[in-house]
């Protein structure tokens, strides 16, 4: 039966009409899904406005939160720690405006701040402070483990907190403050909480410069804490949107979309730069990288090799190639931000030099065949395979593999990579090679105490690099005991001249962090070195609106 | 058609078949190289003391033997708990259904679309195969087809959201949502371009079968019948010759529906939309073995019931086809 064009026409408009339909429902259903995320809200209908600082976030994950007992994330800018690990190697007072230390490294006395309040009006106390550290053994807690050295916590008054160590241990503000560190919590929030593991938190009640107020369909938004003891912000917000497409963050930032973009590379800013208010800044050694020696791997056991292949690493060649950063010429501190601590003897002792890296391999018993191929003293043709992170999207390493192959190739090395995707097998692949290559944040690598990741102690049974010194160790356990800053110094010194000569790893440049902002609506942001996170509370405090 | 007790039986069959893959999905994600806790470990400053770490496993229940952890598994999902995500911290399920119900909201609408615009396309493209029509349609869908997916969604993104400022950039709601809640008329607003891409590129697959499909038809006897009664070649298309082509398309937009499941990684990243697929990569990466199963036993229910489903309309479609004892 054949249909009319009327009728044809009206079956078009229904089905039309059936999918219009169908999509508006689906909407309606996510709007569902979306107002039940809404539920995280502790002030919810204030108007955007002008002076609310927006910041894209490359994960929704990134602003899914759980509750500051958990690893899990929780909102920037809410808690507090006691200190606030420096850019100098010193800390910056938290909720402990200073401190003292026993002589021995063993007992540490916190004068807390007199009038910090959480951000629901109850005093912080030291109750607050031992609450934090007993509830998270008693609980069982996976971030306890930052904790680990504490025996007790005891609170003569409350606004002190003494805290006794189960051994002497110089470092302690440096693991109680860095990555991931640890926060306090509230008492009067969680001792009511009987299964933290599964808690999810709706208020994030804490003692910093911003409070919660809610996260919902790809947003998060914190407000200033008019309430807070130290220097209040001056935006009266700031709303974290997921933009998980870099280009599209960078988009953002061009529209107003967003207020300002960090980790951009050097060919994007380059872009950025005739665009009008808009505005970069570089901080300067965020990140660092080494050429790493597994010190139970031969050849790489043999000192010589060793010293022989830092002297075949072209470290301005690979800077270079980076765009940014700059090369190290140390044997391991980053001279900008670990400063004094740098050794001045050891800097420049293995500067790029093929003729002294032939020698120190001739000399060591290294010999050539016909062909130029490097013979190692067993006997055996020397080849290193680097295993390569493929999860690592950081595009640096192939740079330095590229310079590396080509330098150590013409000393008749053959150097080839594997890749792993999973870091467990990358670790095993690391621990069965010779060499590997590493990036590190520069908290790693910028005072006395990161040279205690050379150690092998009692707390650290191992390390990267396999390596184990006695002398060194001794030095180490001697720096963990003492509080006194010079002899700390005397002794780092020693600990580099040690490192100098048995080269376990060799530096090699750092990276800079390349941030743009919008000009036209807060400055602010460049604090300059150490605080590479845009969402740094000490940045956000820090932003100006431009009226 | 189908047989009832056929049916009962089917029935019987899939619910093994989802205890198999939940059973086979299980012990994959447990022998996968590396775990959460390492990568968790790694991502550290420093090392930690083995007791630490011990710790750590024990708590994710890790330090089990792998057959307690399976009996642990299956008992939990018979009652219902699917766990907590070892990344999120948050329960297993809601987290899931949230990010499916955004990634709903773009693909559902998509494959609805393409399914249809594929086979009316790929339908007429087929009927006239050969002609200057059918080869420019065709040839247009090879050079879209050919080029990635994620580059015509930075194109469009760039095109149509950055310089003609017709679309948002990307994200599901306006900033308007922190002040005034959630909008659906705004939420369709952010998921127009990503289905409209989405359905591009849903409709050029369906539209390369369902042409061969039309093709394979064309030449049947029952079509030469059809035009010998006289029908007209419309008549012929829309009552005789698409009917028959339209078979295989079943199994095929049942899966494709099936498949929704997983969303879709490019779409969801380049265009913010964080739904199902970006949660799964997330999870792969983490290794978030609770999240993964949770993520995995859903696609093993949806495949199967879509398998079952496609039994049963093609039965009902073409009689020809007898399932069961008859």
């Amino acid at each position: 039966m054949e249909t009319s064009p009327g009728q044809k026409r009206k079956r078009i408009i229904i089905f039309g009409g059936i999918c219009l339909i169908v999509i508006i429902a689906l909407c309606f259903a996510a709007w569902g899904a979306g107002s039940n995320t809404v539920a995280k809200s502790a002030a919810k209908n204030q108007e955007h406005s002008a002076d609310e600082v927006i910041i894209p976030v490359d994960s929704s994950s990134s602003i899914t939160y759980t509750s500051a007992m958990q690893k899990g994330g929780v909102p920037p800018g809410i808690y507090q720690g006691l200190v606030i690990k420096d850019l100098n190697g010193t800390f910056d007072p938290a909720l402990a405006e200073r401190w003292d230390i026993s002589t021995d490294a063993k007992v540490w006395t916190f004068h807390l701040v007199k009038d910090a309040t959480w951000s629901d009006g109850v005093p912080f106390t030291c109750a607050d402070v031992k609450f934090t550290n007993d509830y998270m053994k008693e609980k069982n807690l996976t971030m306890a483990y930052v904790l680990h050295d504490v025996e007790t916590i005891d609170c003569p008054d409350d606004n002190t907190a003494v805290v006794t160590l189960k051994t002497s241990y110089s470092g302690f503000l440096d693991q109680i403050s860095r990555q991931p560190g640890i926060t306090i919590s509230p008492q009067h929030i969680w001792q009511n909480i009987s299964d933290p593991q599964h808690y999810e938190d709706d208020r994030f009640i804490g003692t910093g410069p911003f409070v919660f107020d809610q996260d919902t369909a790809g947003y998060a938004r914190i407000l200033r804490n008019d309430a807070y003891y130290g220097k209040k912000a001056q935006v009266s917000g700031v709303v974290l949107k997921v933009i998980t497409n870099p280009d599209s963050q960078v988009l953002a930032l061009k529209t107003g979309e967003v207020d300002v973009v960090s980790d951009i590379t050097p060919a994007v800013a380059e872009s950025l730069k005739s665009e009008k208010n808009i505005a970069l800044y570089t901080i300067n050694d965020t990140g660092a990288y080494e050429v790493a020696f597994n010190l139970a791997q031969y050849p790489a056991s043999i000192p010589a090799f060793r010293k022989a292949m830092s002297h075949a690493v072209n470290r301005d060649l690979i800077s270079s190639l980076f765009g940014t950063g700059k090369p190290t010429e140390t044997t391991f501190l980053v001279p900008s931000l670990a400063g004094s601590y740098v050794n001045p003897a050891d800097v420049g002792m293995y500067n790029y030099n093929m003729s002294t890296a032939r020698e120190i391999l001739t000399s060591a018993g290294f010999t050539w065949d016909k062909e130029g191929t490097l013979i190692a003293p067993d006997g055996n043709v020397v080849t290193l395979t680097i295993p390569m992170n493929t999860l690592s999207s950081d595009s640096n390493i192939q740079k330095i593999v590229s310079v590396l192959k080509n330098d150590w190739g013409t000393l008749g090395i053959t150097v080839s990579t594997v890749a792993y995707e999973d870091k467990k097998q990358y670790r095993k692949a690391v621990n069965a090679n010779s060499v590997f290559i590493d990036s590190f944040p520069v908290t790693l690598h910028d005072d006395a105490d990161a040279l205690l990741n050379f150690a092998v102690t009692p707390i650290q049974e191992t390390n990267y690099y396999n390596y184990n010194d006695p002398e060194y160790n001794t030095l180490v356990t001697a720096i963990q005991n003492t509080a006194d800053r010079q002899e700390i110094l005397r002794m780092a010194y020693q600990l580099q001249d040690i490192l100098a000569e048995d080269i376990p790893t060799v530096p090699i440049c750092t990276s800079d962090t390349i941030v743009a902002y919008r000009s036209d609506r807060f400055t602010g942001w460049d604090l300059g070195p150490g605080y590479y996170s845009v969402t740094d509370s000490r940045v956000l405090t820090n932003l100006t609106p431009v009226q | 058609m189908i047989d009832g007790h056929y049916l009962l039986r089917r029935i019987g069959y899939s619910g093994a078949a989802f205890f198999v893959c939940v059973s086979i999905t299980f012990f994959i994600l447990h022998l996968m190289p590396g775990d959460y806790i390492t990568n968790y470990l790694l991502s550290l400053s420093n090392t930690l003391p083995k007791e630490v770490v011990a710790q750590f496993y024990q708590q994710y229940g890790l330090d089990r033997p792998l057959w307690e952890q399976y009996l642990i598994y299956i008992f939990n999902i018979l009652q219902g708990q699917w766990g907590y995500s070892y990344q999120y911290g948050l329960p297993v399920f809601p987290l899931i259904m949230e990010k499916l119900t955004w990634s709903l909201v773009i693909l559902l609408p998509a494959i609805l679309f393409g399914i249809i615009i594929g086979i009316v396309l790929g339908a007429w493209s087929g009927w006239r195969s050969g002609g200057k029509k059918d080869l420019a349609l065709f040839n247009f869908m090879i050079v879209f087809r050919a080029i990635p997916e994620f580059w015509w969604a930075i194109m469009a993104v760039w095109v149509f959201a950055f310089y003609l400022q017709w679309f948002p950039l990307g994200g599901f709601s306006s900033i308007s949502v922190l002040y005034s809640g959630l909008n659906p008329w705004d939420v369709l607003y952010h998921a127009i371009l990503p289905i409209c891409l989405m359905t591009s590129f849903v409709a050029t697959g369906n539209y390369y079968v369902m042409r061969n499909s039309m093709i394979s038809v064309i030449g049947e006897d029952y079509i030469t019948t059809a035009r010998a009664k006289g029908l007209d070649e419309r008549s012929v298309l829309w009552h005789h010759a698409l009917k028959n082509a339209l078979l295989p398309m079943v199994t095929m937009t049942t899966f494709q529906i099936a498949g929704i499941i997983m969303g879709n990684v490019f779409i969801e990243t380049v265009f913010s939309w964080p739904g199902i697929g970006l949660l799964t990569t997330e999870a792969l990466g983490m290794r978030d073995l609770p999240l993964l199963e949770g993520i995995f036993l859903l696609d093993a229910l949806m495949t199967i019931c879509a398998m079952l489903v496609a039994d049963i309309l093609v039965s009902y479609l073409d009689p020809r086809i007898r399932m069961g004892d008859q």
